[in-house]
């Protein structure tokens, strides 16, 4: 009797060693799907961050916004406040984050914000995407720091976009990045002149 | 013979206990080696793709407002981009500049079924030259032999260059171009199981020179 209950706790311990065995190499091997899928979404997301750059600073200073104030903006007080971010200017179509075209009235940086899991995909080769959803804020942040929000206008947006996969549904967040944009005078004025001609002084 | 059919349930649990312990160790190896090629494959695909960003931000240097700064890639039936070539200017002290030349190759180098499916892979080579530049042009016959610089990447599953307007729209026309976005596929150097191959994914979009000369929205 005792010889058998030795035997069966020898083999409830092998059981669970090889339990335990099995469990961390389900994590592990978790670990690397997410890390796969963590540097898809990075790549996918410098892409979003690109486009989202490629926009006027301020819908004050789009080509339309210039036209209409026949100036350029002169300082941060002549940016939007933060309550006009989202969807106050940017039109009934959204805003694609791929391909700006396809959105014309999303021509300014903050008319992104509030942006909540947008699909996007990544292509691969042979036809083959990945999906992921996206969300973007936009803030005004301070001069001294550009990492400390503001809540009133200055000459620096932080967007900052966080990705997530419906592959991985139990990670709220796979990727997230940020990058903080300044208001650029020449950039605006080159815009400008691209559509109307040279600003006459 | 006694002894055995004397002892049969210990003889049983121990062959089982001998087994289960037999295949712990046996995945346990294998996790091991996933996870370093795994890891191995990642490491090569962020120095790759470090590298490629290196090359894109000095695309265009010093050429001012000349958009003809690289060549068309030139892809294959696959989409796979199988030369890209590029250049930069290198001012040197005596005012004189100097064309450089990079160039990215394509080579298919083996082939691994995934799925029923063959799958090509490719290294890439990158090849540079130079030569000298008077009054914005390359001076006839200065331009000296490609040579391979030593950078080279293997096991790429795919490898794409795609050119984008500021609009976000795929272009073919290099002067119309204002972002480049470039993707390619990794795995690892070793199979970790017959049939099956793991890939990363990498990509990015960068903005090119001129960064000054926006066109339309």
């Amino acid at each position: 009797m005792p010889q058998t209950l030795l035997a069966i706790l020898g083999l409830g311990l092998t059981s669970l060693v090889a339990f335990n065995q099995q469990r961390a190499s389900t994590q592990s091997y978790e670990a690397m799907i997410k890390n796969e899928f963590e540097l898809a979404a990075t790549g996918a997301l410098m892409h979003v961050m690109e486009f989202i750059g490629a926009r006027s600073f301020d819908e004050r200073a789009t080509p339309g916004g210039v036209r209409s104030a026949n100036a350029l903006p002169v300082g941060a007080n002549d940016f939007v406040a933060i309550s006009g971010f989202g969807a106050q200017d940017r039109g009934s179509l959204g805003c694609d984050l791929l391909a700006p075209r396809n959105t014309p009235d999303c021509d300014d940086i903050d008319d992104t914000h509030g942006i909540n899991w947008q699909p996007i995909t990544a292509r691969l080769s042979d036809g083959r995407t990945l999906p992921f959803e996206v969300s973007v804020r936009v803030d005004y942040v301070t001069d001294d720091s550009l990492r400390v929000p503001s809540t009133t206008p200055t000459t620096h947006k932080r967007v900052v976009l966080t990705a997530r996969t419906p592959y991985l549904p139990q990670y709220p967040q796979i990727a997230q990045v940020e990058r903080v944009f300044s208001y650029d005078p020449n950039y605006t004025e080159s815009s400008y002149e691209s559509v109307y001609g040279p600003i006459l002084e | 013979m006694n002894i055995l059919y004397d002892h049969l349930i210990s003889v049983l649990i121990g062959a089982a206990v001998i087994l289960i312990l037999a295949t712990t160790q046996m995945r346990t190896s294998q996790a091991s080696v996933e996870q370093v090629t795994s890891y191995s494959a990642k490491m090569k695909a962020l120095s790759f793709g470090s590298w490629i960003e290196d090359d894109v931000v000095r695309l265009g240097q010093n050429f001012g407002r000349n958009r003809y700064r690289f060549e068309q890639p030139v892809v294959d039936a696959r989409l796979n981009t199988t030369n890209f070539t590029f250049f930069a200017d290198s001012i040197q002290t005596s005012g004189d500049s100097l064309r450089l030349f990079t160039s990215y190759r394509l080579v298919p180098t083996m082939t691994v079924t995934r799925d029923g499916q063959e799958r090509q892979l490719y290294r890439i080579e990158r090849f540079v030259s130079q030569a000298r530049v008077l009054g914005g042009n390359v001076v006839p016959g200065t331009q000296t032999a490609w040579r391979h610089d030593g950078y080279s990447v293997s096991t790429l599953s795919f490898f794409r260059v795609e050119m984008l307007r500021r609009d976000g729209t795929t272009t073919n026309s290099v002067v119309e171009t204002d972002y480049l976005t470039i993707s390619f596929g990794m795995v690892p150097e070793w199979d970790i199981r017959a049939g099956y191959i793991r890939e990363l994914f990498w990509t990015t979009t960068l903005k090119i020179r001129p960064f000054w000369a926006p066109v339309q929205v």
